[in-house]
């Protein structure tokens, strides 16, 4: 389509950003897409293994510790790893938290904005990193970050904007509350709302997801719920200017919209690991094993036991509403960690570790 | 962490990776059966 000269954002039902779709269309001008597009996952996840890695040094942790928690990690995600394009706008998150640990402000702002062109959520972590940044005494690097950050969307955003490219926010912010969200399992145990995306009740959204009842209403509060804790989150980081704390900051900001947000893709995961690999090195224990166990409790639903979520089984039911319940144990640890009065918290020394 | 040695547990991360993503039980190669995502 791209190649025929169309904007794939007026031919097809793309809710993607433009770069996300880099590895697509090069994966599909190969003979094999399905192999090519498994090399580029790979070599996106080796920037995230490297940055990863080296962000825990940048942080006082043993980088051995974190590359092994790395090395294991494909075996808790499973193929989500290799037929998802996520690995890419994580790598990009992870090498733009290096950048700003290493005083690399403009690239780190930079390559956040080159991730929120792939896949939106690396722009949650703009506030929080601006606001770190003036804790740090550069403010003047803060508003040049932002600048950069903005350009870079921009110059990606705009030749696409008079085609179409609007539908990458209204698809996300439209589509109903998806059936292995948080919200989804608390509309589950309160009832009264229908599944779409089923025979007699087809969805636009190409999901499955949960309409009628209380369903908007509990959406609308996850939503306040994560917007609240990651605004908070955003002023928590002035707190601490280390490397460490930033990392904690951007990991309670994740958590919390994927926690409380109301879609929870599977391979939303991955945006995770490289956290919790550095909540292992750090030893962040609660926080680092809640999400470990999410992890896995995912793989062992998708897509093994995805159909019969959708179709009320309880047994799938149960065991996506416990990995949901994981994750809001995780962040409500970092939340305690990073939000909370610091008589609340351990002290700096230890953290520092 | 020496270079040397993060480049080593990169190529056991690659191994690893390759591996679990390609092989049963965590391959899931049901995964693209599946028209969503």
């Amino acid at each position: 389509m791209v190649d025929q000269g169309n904007w794939p954002y007026e031919h097809a039902l793309t809710e993607y950003p433009p770069v996300a779709l880099v590895p697509m269309w090069l994966a599909a001008r190969t003979w094999d897409f399905a192999l090519t597009f498994g090399l580029l996952m790979l070599a996106a996840s080796l920037v995230l293994f490297w940055a990863t890695v080296r962000l825990c040094e940048a942080g006082g942790g043993s980088g051995a510790v974190c590359a092994g928690a790395l090395i294991l990690s494909p075996i808790a995600v499973g193929a989500l790893w290799r037929t998802h394009f996520d690995a890419w706008p994580a790598a990009m998150t992870m090498a733009a938290l290096l950048a700003l640990a290493r005083d690399r402000p403009r690239l780190g702002l930079g390559l956040l904005g080159l991730g929120a062109a792939t896949k939106l959520f690396p722009a949650l972590l703009v506030p929080m990193a601006l606001v770190w940044l003036v804790a740090r005494g550069q403010r003047r690097a803060a508003w040049q970050g932002a600048a950069v950050f903005a350009v870079v969307v921009a110059l990606i955003a705009l030749p696409f904007a008079p085609h179409g490219l609007a539908r990458v926010v209204t698809f996300h912010l439209d589509r109903p509350v998806q059936i292995e969200s948080t919200p989804a399992s608390v509309l589950l145990a309160v009832g009264d709302s229908s599944v779409t995306g089923v025979p007699g009740h087809p969805d636009a959204f190409k999901s499955q997801g949960l309409v009628g009842g209380p369903a908007d209403a509990v959406a609308t509060i996850c939503s306040l719920l994560s917007l609240a804790a990651i605004v908070a989150v955003a002023f928590a980081a002035r707190r601490r200017p280390d490397p460490r704390w930033l990392v904690l900051c951007a990991f309670a900001t994740l958590v919390a919209f994927v926690a409380l947000g109301k879609v929870l893709s599977p391979q939303f995961v991955i945006w995770l690991v490289p956290f919790a690999a550095l909540a292992w090195a750090w030893r962040e224990w609660a926080a680092a094993a809640a999400v470990t166990a999410a992890i896995v409790l995912t793989q062992l639903e998708f897509p093994a036991r995805y159909c019969e979520r959708v179709y009320g089984n309880t047994g799938a039911a149960v065991l996506v509403g416990a990995r949901n319940a994981l994750l809001l144990v995780a962040l409500t640890s970092l939340l305690a960690r990073v939000v909370a009065p610091a008589r609340w918290r351990r002290p700096a020394a230890a953290a520092t570790r | 962490m020496r270079t040397s040695r993060l480049v080593a547990a990169a190529a056991a991360f690659a191994v690893v990776g390759v591996l679990a993503t390609t092989v049963e039980p965590t391959s899931n190669h049901s995964i693209t059966d599946l028209s969503i995502y």
